[in-house]
């Protein structure tokens, strides 16, 4: 999975959209590094302005910035004729409204600062997804036989985690502990075989 | 009370102070004042005086009175007294070379004449006042009683015993003008005590003569009046051309009217002595004889002596009476006012007090309106009687009724036994009130005497000139009244609208002295919280924006070593291992300190947003007001602009709240040194978002500086927009909605957005 070089008319062409310059130059250069033509934008109306043409393989967005956000960006994208797939960025930890991004069809999102594996993944999910071949997403059966492996608890808590509630949330509305959700999360994760949110998200979706 | 409109359904329609008649009972003699020339003369001279009247007119009065009877007349004093008294002069007539007649003279000078009248000087026990038994009396028993009705038994036994009347009553009249008959001395079986007989009985002119004269004396009602002749040869009334005006006459003929009511009542001799209290008619003693009655002049001097001392004493009992009550209200308002300074609420002092205070008011209920509170004691109204009629006949905050009915509209159904009422405004803004209500005056006032057995003469339809009837009639006038509120009652009101005004006003006082006190307390309160919640919020933000801040950093040190990485080996160069494990420790680092970071921001807990359906409008004016609250400049003028037709939408109350206190009070900052400071809050509805605006006509935003705005930390972030806008910027994106500052000429204008659907709501 790993970098390889590949042809510059396979580039990938991938949008970036984030107000800070810094985090736009250093994704710009990872993603070159493995091989994508990244292109990036201040804000989502340079988007708009001069990427109306263009076909992307993926946007990542970062979910707050002034002006118009990350969401209606997303929104925007979507209904493109032919849609842009949008990787959510947050820095804020703001798991709600990533969980709302991908209710509206936001394919995932990713917490910063962003590991080069989960970048990466989340390319390969989507090229997997426009190329037909198995999907990151789950048969069915599976998910419910993995499902099947959690207590009612635990499945109480899952409902909550999808909706993208904090621990502290949760604890509070199941009248338990922080330290007790956390442990339940931290099983169902397990038993889920779920490498976090944004897996659970696709698997209760 | 004599300047009433003249009744002239029981008058009779001359003038009877013109009526050019005398009773059979004396002469009158008019002269001319300047040259004492006979001008009038009744027509009964001869058998007084010896010659006709007819040689009397135009002859000088010496021809009566000589020369020097002529010149003492002119001495004495002829002016009418008020009310004028019986003076009599003893004279001694001679006419041409018949014998002296001795005479009893009444003189009086009347619109330019001296009209003189004369009687029989009388022999016999004259010298009444000389008996000691009388004498004791009127200074043994006259002075004695304490009240009214006793003091006026008393006087109508003397008089009758004194007089050989039938029957002496003494009737009072009330400020109405209305008649009651308070005490009766008869020698007869049937009784006119509690008597009431309406106004109209004695007609105004009669009230007049009453006035002036404080005696009348009719022997014989029937007596066939004898007329007073003119120089032209014809009787001096109202129809001649020089009537006669005998309003200080002693003889004047009596008013057929009156003949009338007399015979009705089969009543042969009648008596009045006017009861004057404070220059007004207080009442009348009535003498009925049923035969002609005759007695001398001198015992007629003696009744107007008694008449004058009852009339004194009335004064003086009355004026004690007043002096009582008003003792007795003041007793009851110093009460009252101690009760109620005690800190006891004006209701409960006032329900605690209302036995007495009905008592004194002669009042059978009351209603007390304090604010809200209605307190109800004793008989009151059983449905809604409206009282603006009452509350515009207001003197002074005090307003009475005896007529309930009249004062409430027609369809307004008073309760028929409640008739009178009393308010009392207890508060400038009208507010507040006390009404007390008195029953029906037939409800309590009841004639003891016997109507059926009070002789009157029938068959010529003047049943209302007999007492009967008109005691039917004041029944029927006084029908919905009550008993009508006089002038001690109007004092006893007086003292107790004051006491109540007063602690009223003290209560209110107190009230608002407390309302004071608490929204001092209250905003105090407020402060403490707004500092309290400011500096946790801080603390969250702090935590959030070091969150954000540092994770962006990280992210590029993440992004930059992997990159490095990757292109090393895109390039084909082989990296040491030691090499990689470095940049594998600058990407570890880089997540340990995100990590770092993430437990700090949860350790000191990030508001989190509790969405709930809300009034952003509510929400908004709770803002404005805190942000008001805690600040020490002054406060801008505030337009609040709002949109119609925005329902409830689903958002964190007390985090908006806070938004809106952070842009406010950047405002009033901006505004602190503005001539005109306005601040407009507008909401706008814009698709599916609601757009917010803060508007001020403050010191502006640099346009350098409003890029950076809303980041936290930053170098261009001022003391007075410090942290607040990142912590709105924040909240309102946490909501789904963007903040941002919006270029204008005049002041700042900051906008912020939220979702009308919730979040949850794509």
């Amino acid at each position: 999975m790993a970098g390889r070089m590949v042809e510059a008319a396979e580039r990938k062409l991938i949008y970036i959209v984030d107000d800070d310059a810094s985090v736009r130059d250093s994704l710009c250069a990872l993603l070159s590094a493995h091989g994508m033509r990244p292109v990036s934008f201040p804000s989502a109306e340079d988007l708009l302005q001069d990427a109306s043409e263009a076909h992307a393989f993926c946007a990542f967005i970062d979910l707050r910035m002034s002006g118009m956000g990350g969401m209606e960006l997303q929104k925007l994208l979507s209904k493109r004729a032919t849609p842009v797939p949008v990787v959510i960025l947050t820095a804020h930890g703001d798991v709600p409204l990533a969980v709302e991004a991908m209710r509206a069809g936001a394919v995932d999102f990713i917490e910063k600062p962003a590991s080069e594996e989960q970048l990466l993944t989340a390319i390969e999910s989507i090229s997997n997804r426009l190329s037909n071949r198995p999907q990151v997403t789950l048969p069915p059966a599976v998910v419910s036989e993995r499902l099947a492996r959690l207590t009612v608890r635990e499945k109480e808590v899952l409902d909550h985690i999808v909706l993208g509630m904090t621990n502290k949330h949760i604890a509070d509305e199941l009248r338990i502990s922080q330290r007790t959700v956390e442990i339940h999360r931290a099983r169902i994760r397990e038993k889920m075989e779920a490498r976090g949110l944004a897996d659970l998200i696709r698997m209760m979706k | 009370m004599l300047n009433g409109r003249v009744d002239l359904k029981s008058c009779d329609t001359e003038p009877i102070h013109m009526i050019g008649a005398i009773q059979p009972i004396g002469v009158l003699i008019a002269v001319n004042q300047t040259d004492l020339t006979i001008e009038f003369a009744s027509s009964n001279t001869e058998a007084l005086f010896g010659c006709a009247c007819s040689e009397l007119l135009g002859s000088p009065l010496s021809v009566i009175l000589g020369e020097d009877q002529c010149a003492d007349l002119l001495g004495r004093s002829l002016k009418p007294s008020m009310p004028d008294l019986l003076r009599p002069w003893f004279v001694s007539v001679t006419v041409r070379d018949r014998q002296p007649v001795k005479l009893e003279c009444y003189p009086h000078r009347h619109e330019g004449r001296i009209i003189l009248e004369f009687v029989e000087l009388q022999d016999g026990p004259a010298v009444l006042w000389e008996e000691d038994l009388v004498r004791q009396r009127i200074i043994s028993e006259l002075i004695r009683p304490d009240t009214l009705t006793e003091l006026a038994q008393v006087g109508a036994q003397l008089i009758r015993e004194v007089t050989g009347f039938d029957r002496v009553m003494i009737y009072r009249f009330a400020e109405d003008k209305h008649g009651e008959v308070i005490a009766e001395s008869t020698v007869r079986d049937d009784s006119f005590l509690g008597l009431h007989y309406p106004a109209s009985d004695i007609p105004d002119p009669a009230r007049r003569h009453f006035v002036l004269n404080v005696i009348r004396i009719i022997p014989n009602i029937n007596a066939q009046p004898v007329p007073i002749m003119t120089r032209a040869g014809v009787a001096a009334d109202a129809q001649s051309e020089t009537p006669l005006d005998l309003t200080f006459s002693k003889l004047r003929a009596v008013a057929p009217v009156h003949i009338e009511y007399l015979n009705n009542m089969g009543v042969g001799a009648s008596m009045s002595i006017s009861l004057i209290s404070n220059n007004e008619l207080w009442g009348l003693v009535a003498c009925h004889h049923y035969e002609p009655l005759h007695f001398s002049w001198s015992r007629l001097r003696f009744c107007e002596l008694v008449g004058g001392t009852i009339s004194a004493l009335l004064q003086s009992l009355e004026n004690t009476i007043q002096l009582r009550h008003s003792i007795r209200a003041e007793k009851t308002a110093f009460d009252i006012e101690r009760d109620a300074r005690s800190g006891k609420p004006l209701g409960d002092v006032v329900r605690d007090h209302a036995e007495t205070l009905l008592d004194q008011c002669s009042a059978q209920g009351m209603v007390l309106k304090l604010a809200d509170q209605y307190i109800k004691v004793g008989r009151v109204p059983s449905h809604e009687i409206d009282l603006a009629p009452l509350r515009q006949a207001q003197v002074e905050g005090i307003a009475t009724s005896e007529n309930l009915s009249g004062l409430t509209s027609a369809d307004g159904n008073p309760d028929v036994r409640l008739a009178g009422a009393a308010m009392m405004e207890l508060s400038d803004d009208g507010e507040d009130w006390l009404v007390v209500f008195r029953e029906a005056f037939e409800e309590t006032i009841k004639w003891a005497g016997k109507p059926e057995k009070v002789s009157t003469r029938d068959g010529d339809g003047s049943l209302r000139l007999s007492p009967r009837g008109s005691f039917a009639l004041w029944r029927e006038e006084r029908h919905g009244h009550s008993k009508p509120f006089t002038h001690i009652d109007a004092e006893i009101l007086r003292i107790t609208r004051r006491v109540l005004f007063a602690m009223n006003s003290l209560d209110r006082e107190r009230a608002a002295v407390h309302a004071k006190r608490q929204a001092e307390a209250e905003e105090a309160r407020l402060r403490v919280v707004l500092l309290d919640s400011a500096r946790n919020k801080s603390l969250g933000e702090l935590a959030s924006a070091l969150a954000h801040e540092l994770n962006q950093p990280l992210s590029a040190v993440t992004n930059y070593v992997n990159a490095c990485r990757q292109e090393l080996r895109n390039y084909g160069v082989p990296i040491p291992k030691e090499v990689e494990r470095l940049m594998e420790s600058a990407v570890s680092e880089s997540s340990r300190a995100a990590d770092l970071v993430r437990r700090l921001r949860n350790f000191i807990g990030q508001g989190e947003i509790a969405t709930e359906l809300i009034d952003l409008h509510a929400v908004i004016r709770q803002g404005v007001e805190l942000a008001f609250a805690a600040t020490k400049d002054k406060h801008p003028r505030v337009v609040l602009d709002f949109a119609e037709g925005l329902g409830p939408i689903e958002a964190d109350p007390v985090q908006i709240g806070q938004v809106i206190l952070n842009l406010v009070r950047n405002s009033v900052t901006a505004m602190s040194n503005a001539s005109d400071p306005l601040l407009t809050v507008s909401t706008r509805i814009n698709g599916t978002m609601v757009e917010v605006s803060v508007h001020d006509t403050g010191v502006g935003v640099d346009t350098a500086v409003a890029r950076t705005l809303f980041e936290p930390f930053h170098n261009s972030t001022t003391s007075g927009m410090g942290i607040g806008l990142s912590l709105s910027r924040s909240i309102v994106e946490a909501h789904g909605g963007s903040i941002w500052i919006e270029p204008v000429t005049d002041g700042a204008l900051f906008v912020f957005t939220l979702r009308m659907n919730g979040r949850q709501d794509g």
